[in-house]
């Protein structure tokens, strides 16, 4: 023992637990804490005294462990020299335990063939010794073999396993079969059977492979070999991944496998370092530094990476060659978008089209790249919200057609957009055009059934839709459209005061609806078609059918709208009265229908005139939140603020934490601008609706509620505390312009915010006569700054009276909230939905 | 990244019908009751590429960051495996 580190005294003796520890419990305790140094000098103190068989127990032990622990270290030699203390000082076999295993992890390979000579060693141990050392003896040169025994499995059947090996590496697989099935199941050589069987099948057939490996016993004498095969059946890149696990023998002899030149090492130990998600921008890096000898794949996924590291396309087009003008504008383009620039990319996605669009270079890529700003910019074409699309992002779509004209996708994008922009005449040409590509296409076929509807032509839609039928027979859709086409002609017809030929269209209507809401309206129709008798019975009848006076009346008056009948006479033939409060069940019947209806707001509002009272009746039912708040939508998709208001009012009282309840009072009360007339206090509520909202995770809700309080973006720059800055402030009044509908009362509470109330008295009293003013100046009781708001809310009411030019719900009708949309809308609002008149569609579609 | 070509094991040049009859090849190999992930990556590399359109539209636009397998498969797609030499796998049995 080296006397370098001695103990110290104080831990030589441990503190005693209820007195003197004696030596041998001292050396016990320092072996059972692992103080092997310690317990090593405590026996070797004690076998001075007496040679007890326990005491040389405990110093083998202390041994053994002090080994190991320097064998962990990595300290090989010295371990192997205690472990020889071990053997001398013990009389415990050489052979034993681990030192085999650091023998040959110390390359001492000739002392470890000596072992096989030593005496003294059981069958079993000898066994054990054969079978560990079988690797080396293989690896070893014959020299070094003189003193195994001639008979001896490891010496025998070492030829054998050189054989297979030899066999193996030529890759002959007969003769490597050959030698396998000489190596006897019980040789030193057994686990080489399965490991060499497995190299040789890793790259054909790895499921093989990886059955015949599980069969080698881990950690045995082949360890080495048999973790290179481990390692090359992994799947994918993950042989890469286990590849800095293994030894460099073992790293080359897997690269040898795959098939990796020289060369190219360098490059996979750098990928192996990047981890399982390499970042892009460092790929493109190490690619480009060691670009030479790699293959075009990697150019090619180079190029697929140069968004992420834009700056590099100079060296990349000096590495692996030039790239279009296209394919950079392409590049510039991804790069921009991954940046979040969607204005730049627009601009090289557009000129990158540009640069593909003539016929010799590529036209389906300038096709495909401006579908993609359509999608990028518009989103889904399927939305109901398209119908005033920017024009700019309509063209995208029609020239991709032109350059790609086999695209049925975009065909029926655009007659989509068209359809629902009623811009007919487009649709219909470009149903047209996709019909002659694509005669026989149900969903072309079915576009041109919606379009013939839209434009009133349901003799066309029919004839289509029967066509559409041959092709898809089980269609509910187009059944439903094939009646409803029927039902369509049949007001028409109504209209014209034609009474047989409406009843013709209502049996032909009756044969393809199903439903027992659309047969009702059928016999509503037939009871609107004629004033006898049995008309007035058969409009009773509907009444009884919908179930309730509301509904009905709902239903009548829309038909009566639509055929043109005077609606109050109906009614009373009908026998319909709407002097009571109807129930829950009928509010939310109309709240559905009016949900689910298309209809041209102005003539819905005239029916709406002769329901309002009920409906109003009606708002202190019973209704659960979710009904309650499908009324309030549906109210509000109509514009109609008085009834949301009551409804809405209802509802946050019963629901006073719901953001959205905040939201439809406020909205009903003000409008969609009304982040210019909220009062403190409003605005406080909403901003603590926005929180909860947010908490709540209901997006929607927050989006809309933002959009009362915060100010339209275009005012952000408005001048606030200096009103002598009058350039800014007529910038900002241009802007008002430009960017929203001009509202006089928007524009007033604007300048009462910025001008102060004079300027507002002085600008808004020109609008009045003397007598009007005066009559303000009165209610505002002396007040200015009353009088300002007071005159602010007097010219909105006047020019919102004016524009709607019919009586309408008592609170004036701005438009409906639009969501935020993407890209810029410039076309004007979508004309009227209900009947198209249109003389461009006599000659193609006139029934 | 995850690129349809090596998921299909073909070439970036190949046609239509090389195409489809790699992807029946692959998804009689892993159909969705044996391997539902490995199905569901070799529908996805099908759709991204089963068509001209298809294959030009991921050309064009496809920029997510490449896997590690996408990487090295850019990287060997001129590996040919091979045996290993003897000496090669008498160092590896004979290294400490």
């Amino acid at each position: 023992m080296s006397s370098k580190k001695r103990p110290s005294a104080a831990r030589a003796r441990p503190a005693a637990v209820g007195g003197v520890l004696s030596p041998e419990a001292r050396a016990r305790q320092a072996l059972d804490t692992r103080h092997f140094r310690e317990a090593i000098e405590h026996y070797k103190t004690l076998l001075k005294q007496e040679r007890r068989v326990e005491w040389l127990d405990g110093l083998a032990d202390s041994y053994a462990g002090r080994a190991a622990e320097l064998a962990d270290k990595g300290m090989l030699s010295e371990a192997l020299v205690v472990w020889r203390n071990r053997a001398s000082l013990c009389g415990r076999p050489l052979a034993e335990g681990p030192y085999l295993g650091w023998l040959l992890r110390a390359g001492e390979h000739d002392a470890a063939l000596a072992l096989l000579t030593a005496d003294g060693l059981s069958a079993t141990a000898a066994a054990e010794l054969e079978t560990g050392l079988a690797a080396v003896v293989l690896t070893s040169p014959d020299s070094a073999l003189a003193r195994l025994a001639a008979d001896s499995p490891l010496f025998r059947q070492r030829p054998i396993a050189l054989a297979a090996i030899a066999a193996c590496c030529r890759g002959d697989q007969t003769e490597l079969e050959q030698h396998l099935r000489a190596i006897p199941f019980r040789s030193p050589y057994r686990d080489l059977r399965f490991i060499l069987k497995a190299l040789s099948v890793v790259g054909s057939d790895p499921a093989q492979a990886a059955g015949l490996i599980g069969r080698a016993v881990v950690a045995g004498p082949f360890e080495g070999l048999a973790a290179v095969v481990r390692a090359a059946i992994l799947p994918g890149s993950r042989w890469l991944a286990a590849m800095p696990a293994l030894d460099d023998e073992g790293r080359q002899l897997l690269l040898d496998l795959k098939g990796c030149p020289e060369e190219r090492r360098s490059v996979l130990f750098d990928l192996a370092r990047l981890g399982s998600t390499p970042p892009p921008a460092k790929v493109v890096e190490l690619l480009l530094r060691r670009h030479r000898g790699l293959p075009a794949s990697v150019a090619t996924l180079c190029r697929r990476l140069l968004p992420y590291a834009q700056q590099r396309m100079s060296e990349y087009q000096g590495a692996f060659g030039p790239l279009t003008e296209g394919e950079q504008e392409c590049i510039a383009a991804l790069a921009a978008e991954h940046q979040g620039d969607s204005r730049l990319s627009r601009a090289h996605w557009l000129r990158a089209a540009e640069w593909y669009s003539p016929p010799e270079k590529e036209p389906l890529q300038a096709a495909l790249i401006l579908r993609r700003l359509f999608e990028v910019f518009v989103g889904d074409a399927d939305r109901a919200d398209l119908e005033d699309l920017d024009e700019e992002c309509i063209d995208w779509l029609r020239r991709s057609l032109a350059l790609d004209p086999d695209d049925l996708a975009t065909y029926l994008k655009v007659i989509r957009i068209h359809r629902q922009g009623r811009d007919l005449r487009a649709a219909r040409a470009m149903v047209d055009r996709a019909l002659a590509r694509f005669a026989n296409d149900p969903a072309v076929l079915l576009e041109a059934v919606e379009v013939a509807l839209a434009g009133n032509a349901f003799k066309k839609a029919v004839t289509l839709a029967k066509r559409l039928l041959e092709l898809d027979p089980i269609n509910s859709r187009v059944r439903a459209l094939i009646g409803q086409a029927h039902v369509s002609h049949a007001r028409k017809q109504i209209r014209a005061k034609r009474p047989d030929a409406a009843a013709k269209e209502l049996a032909l209507a009756e044969q393809w609806l199903i439903s027992a809401d659309e047969r009702s309206v059928v016999k509503l129709l037939r009871g609107l078609s004629a004033t006898d008798q049995t008309a007035s019975a058969l409009l009773s009848d509907v009444v009884r059918e919908l179930g309730g006076q509301l509904l009905a009346a709902f239903h009548l008056l829309l038909e009566c709208a639509r055929v043109g009948i005077p609606a109050p006479a109906t009614l009373r033939r009908a026998g319909i009265d709407l002097s009571g409060k109807p129930n829950a069940s009928e509010v939310l019947a109309v709240a559905h229908a009016l949900n689910t209806l298309r209809e041209e707001p102005r003539a819905l509002r005239t029916l709406l005139d002769s329901l309002r009272a009920p409906l109003r009746r009606a708002a202190g039912e019973d209704f659960s939140e979710s009904e309650r708040v499908s009324i309030c939508e549906a109210l509000l998709r109509w514009d109609e603020r008085s009834l949301l208001q009551a409804y809405a009012d209802v509802g946050l009282k019963r629901w006073p934490a719901r953001p959205i309840f905040v939201y439809f009072t406020t909205f009903a009360r003000h409008g969609p601008r009304a982040y210019f007339v909220i009062s403190v206090r409003e605005e406080t509520a909403l901003a603590r609706a926005l929180d909860q909202a947010q908490d709540d995770g209901d997006q929607r809700t927050a989006l809309r509620i933002r959009g009362l309080i915060e100010p339209p973006e275009r005012f952000h720059s408005c001048p606030t505390g200096d009103s002598d800055d009058w350039g800014d402030l007529e910038d900002a009044f241009a802007d008002l312009g430009n960017g929203l509908p001009l509202d006089p009362r928007a524009v007033l509470e604007m300048m009462l915010g910025m001008a102060g109330e004079e300027q507002v008295i002085s600008m808004a009293r020109e609008g009045f006569s003397a007598s009007e003013f005066r009559q303000l100046e009165r209610a505002a009781g002396g007040n200015r700054k009353k009088l300002a708001r007071l005159l602010v809310e007097a010219v909105g009411d006047r020019v919102e009276r004016r524009a709607a030019d019919l009586p309408s719900d008592p609170l004036p009708p701005p438009p409906a909230a639009p969501p935020p949309r993407l890209a810029p809308r410039r076309k004007p609002p979508a004309p009227p939905v209900q009947p198209v008149h249109d003389d461009r569609q006599k000659d193609l579609f006139d029934d | 990244m995850i690129d349809p070509y090596r998921i299909l094991g073909v070439e970036f040049a190949a046609s239509d019908e090389t195409i489809r009859s790699a992807y029946l090849a692959a998804i009689r190999e892993s159909p969705p009751e044996r391997d539902r992930e490995r199905f569901e990556s070799v529908r996805a590399a099908y759709e991204a590429i089963s068509d001209r359109r298809r294959r030009l539209a991921h050309q064009l636009f496809d920029h997510s960051p490449p896997t590690l397998d996408d990487l090295l498969s850019a990287v060997s797609s001129d590996f040919v495996p091979r045996p290993p030499s003897e000496n090669r796998l008498l160092r590896v049995l004979g290294a400490k």
